[in-house]
């Protein structure tokens, strides 16, 4: 059976924005590419348009954030 | 033990062969990982004597037990090695992305032995290290440049992360470091130089293993209560960067009190530590090479508040596993000669090493030297206390003209700092000689001893002991000695250690004028602040986080969480002691006479200051000194541990000669 295709979806509400989901991301799917979500000035992880295609749903990044923000979902985060 | 890889990568550079060492288990339970780790290697692998500019010296790259296993504020590294500035025990803190990656490689540290004949960088992926060749980038390519040249070459699947040094270190500068990320230094202790000696231009990691981690839910379960605090802390509206002379008053009060440090968290993730900019004219900020109250910078200062440095930020900068995230990213191509496109927001240490203490407020100048020394590998604090004492012995007349090539060296102006700054990278004219840093530089000038600020040859950082003298207890009695990082009465009275090791006094609301003198509780305070700094380094920890308390930022709990360990605070805390010894030991062993560490009188407050907030101040350093040494087992009048202390501690067989 066909594995099916999943994508992390994070939670930004909770984010902190730590970078360990993109530290431990075995192919550069994710980078700081998301703005706007605080008053600071962070930037945030997302998928890259490059992880949009390339990312296999291991789901490392899932199991690696600290608070468990991030969740595999079948369809692209902000699709 | 789990948190932690298991073993070694041991790089001969001169035989160009590499190998892992496996760790006992009980070498972990001693040592636990990080700075710990490297204690135990470098006393068994370099030799008593040697150089440290030679291929006897190790130089070890650590990251934490904890970096990588699901904790916050914990991914730092230390860079260990035996100093070349001080002649001791050298270590460097770093933040920035790379420490995740040793791990990720295989290995709970990365040891360098030997010296390469020719330009050579590392590199590790999953087929294992290789050793490659890397003269095209040495005396061309800054380490800014390096890092990004050879992060494109090696990314395949996975972007890897690089330490590099630039020409500083290339050129042995005694205050160079190594750098990451585009501009995150290992600074202190000189290390750029041990790297340079070896002819180490870079390296670069590029490993993706796991890292094994005993609980993985008491992690998480940690880590968001600490998430869920830190989000919810920020600043009201009201605190700008014009009130933080009257946050510096509150804290230049006559009081101690225990601290919520999670309270901290506001300043850091708005600001980072630049808020430090005004709150320390409350005579915590050092003027004018450490001659000066803040009193005479207070106009001055306005033009570095921290707002303006806002301004120019472009982007929040988190190191690795940061959830605060006190960094900062800016463009400066409107700088100077526009040469650089963007930098790290310079730190506090920085804009007071090339602001205040050379009397000025160029804050574009600042940005512009903190992308030079970045590129360069050099440590902003050491060289902008050197640049300080050239400007002093300029006014004194112990240089004149002749020797600087005709540039004037006039307090206030950064534009011949950043020349000199240049020539001193470079090796050249004036600048060669003070590449090395002050104490190098006396031997060069003399009669200009008097100008030299520093405590066992390392440059202090930027927080003045007349304000609080737990920081030139510290910067004095650290195997490290000049550190701002390793102690202070204001760190301590926010961790609330004491309600995790039965033995570190309870902070109490209480005067600190006794702090001048030397006191048995003082004593264990300090003698704790110690040891949970060294736990913290053993951890890839971040001081910042510490500040924010043990009691939100749950080190002891994640360490047993991670680990698997069941130890107690105690038991924790006593591998902060054993770690503190083995560096002094270090010391000992190289011939270092503690009392030689001792910061320079003009810094402690001898004499005293005639104005200002710290007006009247000096305190009793020998006296705490003595005290410090009592309570932590170390000879009273000699400051060298003792043999009951290295069997207490079980350490004797590591240490003697």
């Amino acid at each position: 059976m066909a594995k099916i295709k999943t994508y992390p979806h994070i939670d930004y509400k909770k984010c902190t924005a730590c970078r360990e989901c993109i530290t431990f991301c075995p192919f550069d799917c994710l980078d700081l590419v998301v703005r706007g979500k605080d008053s600071y000035g962070n930037t945030y992880p997302g998928l890259t348009e490059k992880g949009k295609k390339e990312c296999t749903s291991c789901g490392i990044c899932a199991g690696k954030c600290p608070i468990g923000v991030i969740e595999m979902k079948e369809e692209l985060p902000g699709a | 033990m789990k948190g932690v890889m298991g073993k070694i990568l041991k790089v001969n550079l001169t035989a160009r062969e590499w190998s892992e060492e496996q760790i006992d288990e009980g070498i972990y339970d001693q040592f636990l990982g990080g700075i710990g780790l490297a204690t135990y290697i470098l006393h068994r692998d370099i030799q008593k004597g040697a150089d440290p500019l030679g291929p006897e010296n190790v130089l070890g790259f650590v990251p934490g037990a904890l970096t990588g296993t699901g904790s916050f504020v914990t991914g730092r590294f230390l860079v260990t090695g035996k100093s070349p500035l001080t002649g001791g025990w050298g270590d460097s803190n770093c933040g920035g992305n790379f420490s995740p990656g040793i791990k990720q490689a295989g290995y709970d540290g990365i040891f360098f032995y030997g010296t390469s004949s020719e330009p050579v960088y590392l590199f590790i992926d999953n087929k294992g290290p290789q050793i490659l060749d890397a003269s095209e980038y040495w005396g061309t390519t800054d380490a800014v440049d390096t890092e990004q040249q050879l992060i494109e070459k090696h990314t395949l699947r996975k972007k890897p992360v690089c330490v590099t040094i630039g020409e500083a270190a290339e050129k042995l500068s005694l205050i160079s470091g190594i750098v990451n990320d585009k501009g995150r230094i290992a600074a202190r202790s000189g290390l750029g130089a041990v790297m340079g000696s070896k002819k180490l231009k870079a390296v670069v990691l590029a490993g993706s293993k796991k890292i094994p981690v005993a609980k993985p839910d008491k992690m998480k379960e940690i880590s968001t209560e600490y998430a869920n605090k830190v989000r919810v802390m920020n600043l009201p509206g009201f605190v700008k960067g014009s009130t933080f002379p009257l946050v510096g008053k509150a804290l230049g009060l006559n009081m101690r009190t225990p601290m919520n440090g999670i309270a901290m968290v506001g300043i850091f993730k708005k600001y980072g530590t630049i808020f430090a900019n005004l709150s320390g004219l409350n005579g915590d900020l050092p003027v004018k090479n450490w001659a000066l109250s803040t009193k005479h910078f207070k106009k001055k200062a306005k033009k570095t508040n921290p707002d303006l440095q806002l301004k120019k930020e472009t982007n929040k900068y988190h190191c690795s596993s940061c959830n605060i995230g006190c960094g900062g990213e800016a463009d400066i191509s409107n700088i100077g000669d526009g040469a650089f496109k963007t930098t790290h927001k310079p730190e506090y240490e920085t804009v007071a090493s090339f602001g205040s203490l050379l009397l000025s407020n160029d804050l574009d100048g600042i940005y512009y030297i903190n992308e030079i020394c970045n590129r360069a590998g050099l440590d902003t604090i050491s060289a902008g206390n050197t640049m300080a004492y050239a400007y002093e012995c300029y006014e004194k007349g112990i240089i004149t003209k002749e020797d600087t090539g005709g540039l004037e060296l006039k307090w206030g102006q950064v534009d011949t700092a950043i020349e000199v700054l240049k020539q001193m990278i470079r090796r050249e004219g004036f600048g060669a000689l003070l590449a090395d840093g002050v104490k190098a530089a006396t031997r060069k000038i003399p009669g200009s001893e008097d100008c030299a600020m520093h405590a066992g040859g390392q440059e202090p950082g930027m927080h003045d002991p007349r304000f609080e003298s737990g920081m030139g207890l510290h910067m004095s009695v650290d195997p490290t000695p000049g550190k701002h990082t390793v102690g202070a009465e204001t760190y301590y009275m926010s961790t609330a250690v004491w309600n995790y090791c039965s033995w570190a006094p309870k902070q109490k609301l209480e005067s600190k004028s006794h702090e001048q003198e030397a006191t048995h509780e003082g004593a264990w305070k300090n003698v704790a602040m110690s040891a949970m700094k060294q736990l913290v380094d053993c951890s890839g920890g971040c001081l910042f986080a510490m500040l924010t308390g043990f009691n939100n930022w749950r080190l002891f709990d994640w360490l047993n969480a991670a680990t698997g360990m069941e130890k107690s605070g105690d038991q924790l805390m006593e591998i902060g002691l054993r770690v503190q010894t083995m560096r002094q030991m270090f010391n000992i062993r190289e011939g270092i006479d503690p009392w030689k560490n001792k910061m320079a009188d003009r810094v402690i407050g001898r004499p005293p200051l005639p104005d200002g907030p710290t007006k009247g101040n000096s305190f009793d350093l020998e006296g705490q000194m003595q005290l410090y040494w009592e309570k932590i087992g170390w000879d009273r009048e000699t400051g060298v541990p003792t043999r009951e202390t290295l069997e207490k501690l079980n350490i004797l067989q590591y240490t003697e000669a």
